[in-house]
């Protein structure tokens, strides 16, 4: 595995930031970044579809960050690099004349969803909603409430969901995914956000 | 119905990849990926690709970011500098060759085909090597390239002897007992040629391995005990198909010629040299009922890339397996792989393929273990 530990493994995103805004120190920059660096590579790998393509995207954002980070008042590190590394993966599509149908799949994906509010509602701790979800997911077709029940009730991973239900792990995802779609905009008639 | 969301580091994630988890613990990482888009998009970019070469890259990526935060030069361009660098040495390299082999034509007014019966008698004893347990070796292919076998568990193979598609006619040094041959493999650890240990030839582990352009790779491994003799080498001409066996049971011989007939059937550029070959005492190795040829074209058209991985360019896996007395294959273990959807990919084609049929020896069915190389290209 990596040794991934930095130098001040205590201090926050944002502590960091600070800390490389302040002095200028491409070492902290560093150890900031290495937090989400495979998290970059991922989605560089989702998006460009080639492994060094996805390389050169991962150092080019690095060195973007380099620029941009002294111009920019950033509040969520991790969110606005999600950001960062999905406009450079688009820019780079552009670029190649890529496209493909990719540019409707970046943008449907959510920037972030880090605070409660954000979050789906069978994703929060929120027990005044459980009625509601209950009717909701009652009302979702065979496959996908078997998927939410088997994921979030029975507690199972995707592939034991997978073999339980005869399907591949993409498509228990992808059941998973409508799933929640449709609870959401059921609860959302119910006044349930 | 809650979950408490964390923050992944790449260990957790290359846990998750690599099926180190706990069901359980897969299902908490899980509940983080679906509250964490950046999470999400993260692990389903890393799962394009075999967990090996993710790990790999993010490797080869912290190294980068180490020089680059070190005050190197973007780390990136240099790499790419290197490429460049690797490329421009390989050309002059080949420039360099060139150079002298014009040079030795002009000097010794060279002429190819008087010279022939010379250059095959002092070039190739290297490249032949000496066969101590009976290995077959044939490649199909179908216009794709293809790499030397380079595990190290391949035992007495045999490197195919090349050079302008000219037959190869070639009286060896005697042959090493199995035990000192076993010793040579392992000074040749890591490559896929054995020289006779003769006096003047090359260090087996030096010598590099005869450039393939197939697909596929079939190598056979009898047992055969090793025995001192001569053999013959043969050539194929735009890599149709190459057949070279080994029958070891000779009296005093260690001798290389085509299969038989199914073998032959394909192997159209395989010319038998040597005279005193009794066809009865010939073991043949396992083989596809329809020829190897016919394999080769089913293996062609038929191999896909596992469906999840859609960023790999090229991949190899070397299969072996055994065929029994009654043709059916059994035990197959993966020597060389790149991950687990590509293991799948093969040993589905070959278990849907063609019937095979089974080893003999003096007419009597054997079991035979077999070596297979699936060559994925984009």
């Amino acid at each position: 595995m990596l040794q991934i530990s930095g130098k001040h493994p205590e201090k926050t995103d944002e502590e960091l930031l600070g800390k490389y805004l302040a002095a200028g120190d491409l070492d902290v920059l560093g150890e900031l970044y290495t937090r989400y660096m495979h998290m970059v590579y991922g989605v560089s790998l989702k998006y460009l579809e080639n492994r060094e393509e996805a390389k050169d995207a991962v150092m080019q954002i690095f060195e973007q960050l380099v620029t941009d980070l002294p111009r920019h008042r950033i509040r969520n590190f991790r969110s606005w690099l999600y950001v960062l590394t999905k406009n450079h993966c688009f820019m780079q599509l552009r670029a190649a004349k890529r496209m493909r149908g990719k540019l409707e799949a970046i943008k449907n994906e959510p920037a972030f969803m880090e605070s409660g509010e954000e979050l789906h509602p069978i994703d929060r701790a929120d027990e005044s909603i459980e009625d509601a979800l209950r009717m909701c997911i009652g009302q979702l077709r065979s496959e996908q409430k078997q998927c939410i029940e088997l994921f979030y009730d029975q507690k199972l991973c995707y592939k034991e969901i997978s073999e339980r239900m005869h399907m591949e792990e993409k498509k228990v995802k992808s059941h998973l995914q409508n799933g929640k779609r449709n609870l959401k905009i059921c609860l959302e008639k119910k006044n349930v956000r | 119905m809650s979950g408490k969301s964390k923050h992944r580091n790449v260990n957790d994630f290359l846990r998750y990849l690599k099926g180190m988890l706990s069901s359980r613990e897969r299902h908490l990482f899980e509940r983080d990926l679906e509250t964490d888009p950046f999470s999400r998009e993260a692990m389903e970019g890393l799962e394009k690709v075999p967990p090996g070469q993710a790990e790999e890259d993010l490797l080869e990526l912290h190294s980068m970011l180490g020089e680059r935060m070190a005050g190197k030069a973007p780390a990136r361009k240099k790499v790419a500098r290197r490429r460049r660098i690797s490329i421009y040495s390989a050309a002059a390299a080949v420039a360099a060759l060139l150079i002298v082999g014009t040079v030795f034509l002009r000097l010794y007014d060279f002429n190819p085909e008087q010279a022939e019966e010379t250059l095959i008698g002092e070039e190739f004893p290297a490249a032949v090597p000496e066969e101590t347990d009976g290995t077959i070796q044939a490649e199909t292919v179908p216009g794709a390239e293809i790499e030397p076998l380079q595990d190290e568990t391949v035992t007495g193979a045999v490197e195919t002897p090349r050079q302008e598609d000219r037959i190869v006619h070639q009286e060896a040094a005697p042959a090493e007992p199995a035990a000192d041959a076993r010793s040579q493999e392992a000074t040749a650890a890591g490559a896929d040629v054995r020289a006779p240990e003769s006096a003047g030839t090359p260090d087996p582990g030096t010598e590099p391995a005869a450039p393939e352009k197939d697909a596929t790779t079939a190598r056979r491994s009898g047992s055969a005990p090793a025995a001192p003799g001569k053999h013959t080498g043969m050539e194929s001409q735009d890599t149709q198909l190459q057949v070279m066996k080994k029958t070891s049971n000779f009296e005093g011989k260690a001798l290389y010629d085509r299969a038989e007939t199914a073998l032959a059937e394909t192997a159209s550029h395989v010319v038998l040299i040597e005279e005193d070959l009794q066809p009865a005492e010939i073991p043949s190795g396992a083989a596809p009922a329809t020829g190897f040829e016919s394999f080769r074209l089913y293996v062609a058209e038929n191999l896909r890339f596992p469906p999840e991985d859609t960023v790999t360019q090229r991949a190899v896996v070397v299969l072996e397996f055994t065929i029994t007395p009654e043709g059916a294959i059994r035990d197959i273990l993966p020597l060389r792989t790149p991950g687990e959807g590509f293991t799948r990919q093969a040993g589905q084609l070959l278990l849907n393929g063609p019937a095979w049929n089974p080893a003999t020896d003096q007419e009597k069915k054997i079991e035979d273990r077999v070596r297979l190389r699936f060559v994925f290209k984009r």
